[in-house]
């Protein structure tokens, strides 16, 4: 099943080619992982599929709608990690940003707090649910903000460096829960520095360099 | 339903935040109370306070707004809302709700205080005020969202928002009255909506024909406000700096 369609998808910054008529298709079930130096364009590319940046030329659709089109439909089968501790609003607590996110994709009430007793009880932060965002450590930021990226339960999960900060024990959490995400038949876009990590969790590899993509099953 | 749950999770959101800088409530009641005691006791003309307050809340409205676009795009939340399966135009809207009751509590604070000592008699606050509130909000949520696109876009808009306080300031007849304007000033300042505001709050009567161009004015900038949001925001989204600082 077609989730995610990239077609010939074109960007430059400043004068710089990032990606130049970039075809692929992501499918249900899949880790993507997506490694490259640094500047070579990984979040440039998240923030693509996640409609945060436009495309020069070309057209990408996620569940066959296109996301320049109709951006609002397409977030709600879409859920984004993205510099994991500015995501949130460290002057609410663990619970309101929760909520708050799950709201802004359409969730609400009764089903907003279910869903974030068993996220914040899944990612260890049921304890500290009361506390403000401010007091948390970088790791427990980071946890939230996955919890919260994926409030709405949605088909497709991009995730940028979701390790980055993480210790070893919260890194290998993040794993297991990566692929029990995808087990549950999501697709998975992971950008990533940490290339063992894309090893052993991704089912398929795309490595971006000069600005060529390059598809690695 | 759905419209109501969305803006009112916005607004509770907007509310907490806001609270926890609430120590930016009592500075911005104290600059209003010092303002509005000068303007009206000092003159003996309450409505050079009134209309202080007009302006009051117009620029706290239009400041408002864009100062937590900046602020988010700082702390790096803005994106979020981006990511949202909710249409930006309406998150803003709770933004304005936000902004909007925030600045009818201090005004209402403020009039209760001096109301308090004496100072006022509920006799100045005209029933035209409801009226111009009503009409001019559309128009200070078109300009915040003009401000707000251009905050997306050049990331840095104090100067602008300087520029539109001072203008509303000194271009609405709320120290001078307009007839002692040079008449290219007179024909700039009629198309400044707290000009028209202010017109229609110091007369006796209301005539339909003021109500009409208030309205033609303010939904003017309701339309032209929107309509550069998304030209801005298209533009940020392609130059890739929507969250940029």
């Amino acid at each position: 099943m077609e989730r995610v369609n990239i077609i010939n998808v074109s960007k430059k910054f400043g004068g710089v080619s990032l990606f130049c008529r970039a075809n692929f298709s992501f499918y249900a079930g899949e880790i993507i992982g997506l490694s490259g130096n640094n500047g070579a364009g990984k979040t440039t590319f998240i923030k693509l599929l996640c409609g945060l940046i436009y495309p020069d030329s070309g057209q990408i659709s996620v569940n066959g709608i296109d996301i320049k089109k109709n951006r609002t439909r397409c977030m709600r089968d879409v859920g984004v990690l993205l510099e994991g501790s500015r995501s949130l609003y460290w002057r609410l607590s663990a619970m309101q940003n929760f909520i708050y996110f799950a709201g802004l994709k359409s969730v609400f009430g009764k089903g907003a707090f279910t869903r974030a007793e068993k996220a914040l009880q899944c990612f260890d932060l049921w304890d500290v649910r009361n506390s403000k965002v401010e007091t948390f450590s970088f790791g427990m930021k980071q946890r939230l903000s996955l919890a919260c990226s994926v409030s709405h339960s949605p088909s497709i999960i991009l995730l940028d460096e979701p390790t980055s900060g993480l210790d070893a024990i919260s890194a290998k959490m993040l794993e297991n829960y990566i692929i029990l995400l995808a087990n549950e038949n999501r697709t998975i876009v992971l950008a990533s520095h940490d290339h063992k990590m894309i090893e052993r969790v991704s089912t398929r590899r795309l490595i971006i360099d000069n600005g060529i993509i390059s598809d690695t099953f | 339903m759905i419209l109501f749950k969305i803006l009112w999770n916005e607004i509770k959101k907007e509310f907490s935040n806001t609270w926890s800088y609430r120590w930016q409530w009592v500075g911005e009641f104290i600059s209003l109370s010092v303002f509005f005691f000068f303007l009206s006791m000092l003159t003996h003309k309450a409505e050079a306070g009134i209309a202080y307050c007009v302006w009051f809340y117009s620029v706290l409205i239009i400041g408002d707004i864009s100062g937590k676009v900046a602020l988010e795009m700082r702390t790096g939340t803005f994106e979020q809302i981006y990511l949202s399966s909710t249409s930006i135009p309406i998150l803003f809207l709770s933004k304005a709700i936000t902004a909007v009751f925030r600045a009818l509590l201090i005004m209402v604070i403020l009039i209760l205080f001096f109301w308090f000592f004496g100072y006022v008699n509920f006799s100045f606050f005209k029933l035209n005020i409801i009226y111009v509130i009503l009409l001019l909000t559309p128009s200070l949520f078109g300009i915040s969202l003009f401000v707000g696109g251009l905050t997306i876009l050049l990331k840095d808009t104090g100067w602008l928002i300087n520029i539109i306080n001072n203008g509303f300031l000194f271009l609405s007849g709320i120290f001078l009255p307009l007839d002692s304007f040079p008449s290219n000033f007179q024909r700039i300042s009629l198309l400044i909506p707290t000009t028209q505001a202010i017109k229609v709050l110091n007369l006796d009567q209301i005539f339909i024909e003021d109500c009409i161009i208030m309205l033609v004015v303010n939904f003017f900038y309701f339309g032209f406000g929107i309509l550069c949001f998304f030209v801005f925001e298209k533009k940020a989204k392609m130059k890739g700096i929507l969250g940029h600082y």
